[in-house]
């Protein structure tokens, strides 16, 4: 590992760090303006400065200078301690050439990570009703204000078959919470970190490190994995890759942007991004027609792959002009530059984007204009294909008036399939192989001071869900192990999700809750956030994620900061069977009741021979009595176990009941590794 | 259930003379000497002359009781008991008397299971702990009184049950001699407490499982047996009969066996004429594959000097299918069916230095036979000294002594089939009225574990059924046995023996099913003794809980009970209920927990106590996942509470089971 690991560093440091860095200090990428530093405690800061000579840490909160000694290979490292919350604060950097960084608070730094469901950004658009933001999106937003102390940073999705040393990091580093920050940053993250900021009143960090679908072992060290055999394959072919920085996203893209250099070399309408093919006054009557929307390989041959150029002339009326436009043109495949008489107003890759862009008001002149858009198709089919009533000019806002842009246009091949070479084939196995996330992700945060970490994933290991049961813990002591000390860990249980349970079922995401659940019961300083109450059946990423974050706010600040709160709901503790009812007990089950005040749903009871039944369930105290008719001699109970169960169970202060189940008898998919 | 009445009467036909209906006669499970229980109302039932009345008079109260008989001559009433007490009489009439005298009133136990139920006071080769010391002093024990049920079984259930001594006994030296010893010890602990009369039923069978003790209408929820309760439907209506007449015969005709003489196990018999044979090996491979009915081994040993005064261990692998041994004549065990191991004890008073000579006469009932079992499980030594063994393979004498053409078939060994004990010994006891029930059996399911989880509560609920009432159920966990615990590691991949699974599911039964309770007896097992002659242990913790749980008294009655864990860096902290401490049997650190990481390989752990909670770490596992406390066939294990009494083995993992049959 180390060996590895040293390699890595110095190939990485010549990679990224110019000359010039190597005179001045360099903090890490995770160290900026605006962040927030773990509270009382002892952090480090590390970074690069001129090799063999000495940086000097100057807090403005303390009248101590700290030194830290910079190594042959440039690289330094400071510990200091830190104050009680508060800020804002400074801290100046030297080795001879002075480096502030600014507005930097102290008070409660918390990683999040995990898949989608932690990625889901505040704003996040609805895959089916196009809604934009989470549940309180707006209302959020608008009272950014409130929230000076809330501090985000958000890692960019990368991978690597070696451990990194910087992260790649938004918006250049720590920010405070704007509308542009916050849109993107992780709803559960934000909603955790303001209820702990609402109620700890002092400030907070989060420190965002997702990526949507990915597994756990993704997330795990190499170390820890090799203790667990399922992996040895996975992780044999790592080892036989070549010993250096394996960056496969980044050497994509490169190679991408190196076909697209070429393609445009090849292009004669395009001269170091400028064309003369897009103005009014080019003659395109030689042009071929094309009915658009369509696909253009229908015209151009099944395996046209290049550059095309689209023009439609329209007639702007007299009162359009100085008035700002809205172009639509549905979608585009592959990627798009669009031009209003000459004058780019968009530029988008992505097959199934909806293209709407604006023409400024500026350039609106009555009389015939000329939209003129460049197609460069990748692979596959390509073209203006998407639907025709989305294709369409306007003015912005006016709905009722617009010219209809479906239907004729001129075509012209700018870059025929002979000029294009083939396109770079993604070696990337993407980020769901085992230690590629954590490598990339985690490692380049190891040590920054945190408090404790939350974590939402688990859809991506369902099928696997009696391994996860082994791989989330191993997860959890591999991350501690690396910081030094065991944080606390909350894990969000994942939600409700598919087909409202209508039998018995062997659902592989029940078995994954209960690993959940069975980790953060088992494993010290560990919580679990329940959601089954508030998934959505037909969206796997649910839109309430304030009270996922606010769950796991309870999980802390009950646990973690010592706060008298109620933080679980009830969590099933034993059972005992008598006669034909079999008695559920619970913990944590104080004025145990129902959501919607009816009898207890989804318990199923099962006899000698395992057929579950759905039970009736009642209310007693701080148990519940499950039986069935059709089952006489009872022997085991499940609560909420299918992949959407309508669960209603909840205690005093109405948090769920994690589903369960008193066997143990084979998993039937959840066993499967 | 109901479609098998006519059944009944079919066999009350068969077995009720004529000359019966015209006189009471009682069902023969109520006789002279017994107890009935206590403040209720116990059931009595017989037969008499149909459309008669029987009238009951029992000498604790002024009232007659009288019940209407049935058109097929049945009747029953329900008598009311007074408080513990008696002696007393019972007199029915149809007009003419039948008087039950010396009965007594108090509390009335079933005790059931397998052969750690059946070992009798007087041991199986050796004496149970303080053996003479009871036999001596049945005197101190009037109120104690013992119903032992005669081993049968039936494919239909019966309305009698077979019972010796005809009837209850008081405790002499001759009735409690054969009498369970674990039930014995739990009687006289709950007689010493309570101070009541005390009845105990004994009716268990060696070597047996759990479902031949189930009703066929219960196993018929369970999947698995649907096609052994199927075979069990075919199989022809006198089979009991038929089985019990072929042993019969086969004794009645047995030269070597006649008026129980025995004259072929003496140490001076002539063995001329006597054939070789090399052992292990089937007898037929000699005598053909027709070859059935009883035959002889014997093997001349020379006992060392320094072995004279010594107990010696016996050991025979398995014999098919039933055996008598002797050593120089004296008989030091018996087994039936082909299943179990043969290990017996040789007490030190027969074992005297030169010749010596085994004896072994087997029964061969179907198929193939003999001292068949593993070459290396046949030996004999000094009881304890496993270094130095004198094996028992190779040559051998035999002799035929009874041939016989027909093979008993189906095979006996069927008593182990679904239902069949069920039938002939608890149906027939079902309605009297008793207080409660103790249990101990599970080692012949070990092989087939994963169904025991299913089956244990299936067969509780079943009993508690049929007798109306959710009465207490106490279960002994299995003990200990073969070698001790060694390794330090233990290999994932290698099956495991399944007693650790039975003992689990014995646990988790008394845990989670109402008015159950747990007796450990991990401590108290012995290596070379499937049959541990500590019983006195045994019925005393299956007497605490009853005193603790059924009675009300204030004592201790389970050890530690695991309760739960927490997975700390490099150390798994687990947690027990206790109301009396926790602490190790010899003031050392905790032994016999293995802990194990993601790899599920398991590793002797370093233990130690913390308050109610135990620490457990191995440097080879440093991020463990699991802890196995006394997880094997014979583990090592201290763990116990102030008052003495052990934690049951347990383990904080669910991995599937890779069990050894």
């Amino acid at each position: 590992m180390k060996k590895t690991l040293f390699i890595a560093i110095i190939v990485l440091g010549a990679l990224l760090v110019p000359g010039r860095l190597s005179s001045k200090v360099v903090p890490e990428t995770i160290f900026t303006d605006n962040m927030v530093l773990q509270r009382n405690s002892t952090v480090q800061i590390w970074g690069k400065a001129t090799p063999l000579s000495r940086v000097s840490v100057k807090p403005s909160w303390t009248t101590e200078t700290y030194w830290a000694p910079v190594g042959k290979n440039g690289k330094w490292g400071a510990q200091f301690p830190t104050p009680d919350a508060g800020g804002p604060y400074t801290i100046t950097l030297s080795d001879g050439e002075e480096l502030t960084l600014k507005n930097i608070l102290i008070g409660e730094v918390w990683v999040c990570s995990g898949q989608s469901n932690m990625e889901m950004p505040m704003g996040a658009q609805g895959s089916k009703d196009g809604k934009v933001g989470v549940d309180g999106f707006k209302e959020e937003i608008a009272s950014l204000d409130k929230v000076p102390g809330l501090r985000l940073i958000n890692l960019n999705k990368v991978t690597s078959n070696v451990p990194l040393e910087s992260a790649s990091v938004t918006n250049g580093g720590w920010t405070v919470c704007t509308e542009e920050t916050v849109t993107p940053f992780s709803a559960t993250a934000y909603f955790f970190g303001k209820y702990l900021y609402e109620n700890l009143g002092i400030p907070v960090g989060l420190i965002e490190t997702c990526w949507g679908g990915t597994i756990a072992e993704a997330w795990t060290s190499k170390e820890s994995l090799s203790n667990m055999h399922d992996f040895d394959k996975s992780l044999a072919a790592l080892d036989d890759l070549p010993e250096r920085v394996k960056n496969w996203e980044a050497d994509h893209q490169r190679a991408i942007d190196q076909w697209k250099v070429t393609v445009n070399g090849a292009d004669p309408s395009w001269k170091n991004g400028k064309t003369n093919w897009a103005t009014k006054d080019v003659y395109d009557a030689s042009w071929g027609n094309i009915e658009n929307p369509c696909k253009m390989q229908t015209l151009l041959g099944e395996d046209f792959d290049g550059a095309v150029w689209f023009r439609k002339v329209v007639d702007i009326p007299r009162s359009w002009a100085g008035k700002d436009l809205t172009l639509s043109l549905s979608t585009i495949d592959d990627e798009d530059w669009t031009f209003f008489n000459g004058v780019q107003v968009g530029n988008i890759d992505g097959y199934d984007t909806d293209r709407v862009y604006t023409v400024p008001g500026s350039k609106v002149k009555a009389g015939k204009a000329v939209i003129a858009v460049r197609v460069i198709d990748y692979q596959g089919t390509g073209g203006i294909w998407g639907e025709p009533d989305k294709m369409f000019l306007q003015v912005k806002g006016h709905d009722s008036t617009r010219i209809l842009l479906a239907g004729t246009w001129k075509y012209k091949v700018s870059v025929p399939k002979e000029e294009v070479p083939e396109l770079p084939v993604k070696l990337d196995p993407g980020p769901n192989f085992p230690t590629l996330l954590y490598n990339a992700m985690i490692n380049p945060i190891v040590g920054y001071g945190i408090r404790g970490a939350i974590w939402y994933q688990g859809e991506s290991n369902a099928e696997r869900a009696a391994q996860y049961r082994e791989l989330l813990p191993l997860m959890i002591r591999d991350w501690r192990k690396a910081w030094g000390y065991s944080f606390p860990f909350y894990i969000v249980q994942i939600a409700n999700f598919m087909d409202a349970q209508t039998g018995p079922e062997e659902s592989s995401w029940a078995f994954l809750r209960d690993a959940q659940k069975e980790t953060a019961q088992q494993l010290e300083n560990a919580g679990l956030a329940v959601t089954i109450d508030i998934g959505e059946a037909e969206d796997i990423h649910p839109r309430n994620k304030y009270d996922v974050g606010k769950r796991l706010a309870l999980q802390a600040l009950a646990k973690t900061y010592g706060k008298k709160v109620v933080y679980d709901g009830p969590m099933y503790h034993t059972y005992k069977i008598k006669g034909n009812e079999i008695e559920i007990l619970f913990h944590s089950a104080e004025g145990l009741t129902t959501s919607d005040g009816k009898a207890p749903e989804s318990f199923w009871i099962a006899g000698s021979d395992h057929i579950f039944h759905k039970a009736e369930a009642k209310i007693s105290g701080k148990k519940v009595i499950v039986s069935s008719p059709e089952v006489e001699f009872p022997v085991a109970v499940r609560y909420g176990w299918a992949n959407n169960p309508y669960c209603n169970l909840v205690n005093g202060v109405g948090l769920p009941a994690s589903p369960f189940r008193t066997d143990d008898w084979q998993q039937v998919r959840g066993g499967t590794k | 259930m109901k479609k098998i009445l006519p059944a009944f009467l079919t066999l009350f036909a068969l077995l009720a003379p004529a000359e019966l209906f015209s006189k009471v006669v009682l069902a023969p499970i109520f006789s002279d000497n017994m107890v009935l229980q206590r403040n209720t109302d116990a059931k009595i039932w017989g037969k008499a002359g149909p459309g008669s009345e029987v009238s009951v008079k029992p000498s604790w109260s002024s009232g007659t009781y009288t019940a209407p008989v049935r058109p097929d001559g049945s009747w029953s009433i329900l008598l009311p008991t007074p408080d513990a007490g008696g002696p007393y009489s019972i007199i029915f009439s149809d007009g003419e008397e039948l008087r039950l005298e010396n009965v007594l009133i108090g509390e009335v136990w079933l005790c059931g299971g397998q052969s750690n139920m059946v070992m009798p006071m007087e041991g199986l080769g050796r004496g149970v702990v303080r053996m003479e010391e009871e036999l001596s002093n049945t005197d101190k024990v009037p109120g104690i009184r013992l119903l032992l049920v005669n081993k049968a079984f039936s494919h239909l259930p019966q309305e009698n049950a077979s019972v010796a001594n005809g009837g209850w006994t008081v405790c002499t030296r001759e009735t409690l001699s054969p009498f369970s010893a674990a039930a014995y010890y739990f009687g006289k602990h709950l007689y010493d407490a309570l101070g009541v009369p005390v009845g105990l039923i004994e009716s268990c069978w060696g070597g047996t499982r759990s479902e031949a003790w189930t009703s066929k209408e219960a196993l018929s929820e369970v999947p698995a047996f649907e096609d052994e309760l199927s075979i069990v439907d075919n199989l022809p209506e006198d089979l009991g009969k038929k089985v019990a007449e072929w042993h019969e015969t086969l004794d009645a005709e047995d030269p070597s066996w006649k008026g129980g003489t025995r004259n072929w196990a003496g140490k001076d018999l002539d063995e001329f004429g006597w054939r070789e044979i090399l052992t292990p090996n089937k007898i037929e491979i000699i005598e053909g594959l027709n070859f059935h009915g009883s035959l002889w081994y014997r093997k001349t040993i020379d006992i060392p000097k320094d072995w004279a005064g010594k107990d010696l261990t016996l050991s025979l692998s398995t014999i098919d299918d039933n055996d008598w041994t002797f050593f120089n004549g004296v008989l030091v065990g018996h087994t039936d069916g082909n299943v179990a191991k043969r290990v017996y004890t040789i007490p030190r008073s027969l074992v005297k230095k030169g010749k010596a000579v085994i004896a072994v006469r087997v029964v061969e009932e179907c198929w193939s036979g003999g001292l068949v079992g593993e070459p290396d499980e046949i030996f004999i030594q000094v009881k304890g000294k496993d270094g130095n063994r004198i094996p028992l393979t190779g040559m051998w004498k035999y002799k035929v002594s009874m041939p016989k053409r027909a093979c008993l078939d189906p095979k006996p060994d069927e008593l182990n089939f679904p239902t069949l004990l069920y039938n002939a010994m608890i149906h027939p006891l079902v309605g009297y009225s008793i207080r409660g029930t103790i249990w101990y059996q599970g080692e012949s399911n070990a092989d087939r574990t994963e169904l025991y989880g299913t089956l244990l509560p299936l067969m509780i609920q079943d009993w508690r059924k049929a007798w109306g009432y959710t009465f207490p159920f106490y279960i002994t966990q299995i003990s200990s046995f073969t070698d001790p615990q060694v390794s330090e590691s233990i290999d994932p991949k290698q099956p495991e023996t399944g007693w650790p699974f039975v003992r689990e599911t014995q646990l988790e039964t008394s845990k989670h099913m109402k008015n159950c309770g747990l007796a450990v007896t991990i401590d108290i097992g012995e290596a070379d003794d499937i049959h541990p002659i500590n019983k006195y242990d045994v019925g005393k913790r299956l007497a605490l809980q009853a005193l603790a749980k059924t009675y009300g008294k204030d004592v201790v009655c389970d050890g530690p009970v695991y309760s739960g864990y927490v997975i700390k860096d490099g150390a798994i902290e687990i947690s027990f209920d206790t109301d009396d401490g926790l602490r190790t049997s010899d003031g050392k650190d905790p032994i016999g927990f293995y802990i194990a990481g993601v790899d599920h390989v398991f590793h002797k752990a370093e233990s130690r106590l913390s308050g109610n909670k135990v620490i457990v770490s191995s440097p080879k596992v440093k991020a463990p996942i699991a802890v196995r406390y006394a997880w094997a066939k014979n583990p090592l294990n201290n763990l116990v509470n102030d008052s003495g009494l052990p934690a049951s083995p347990f383990r904080t993992d669910n991995w599937p089971q890779v069990t050894r049959r």
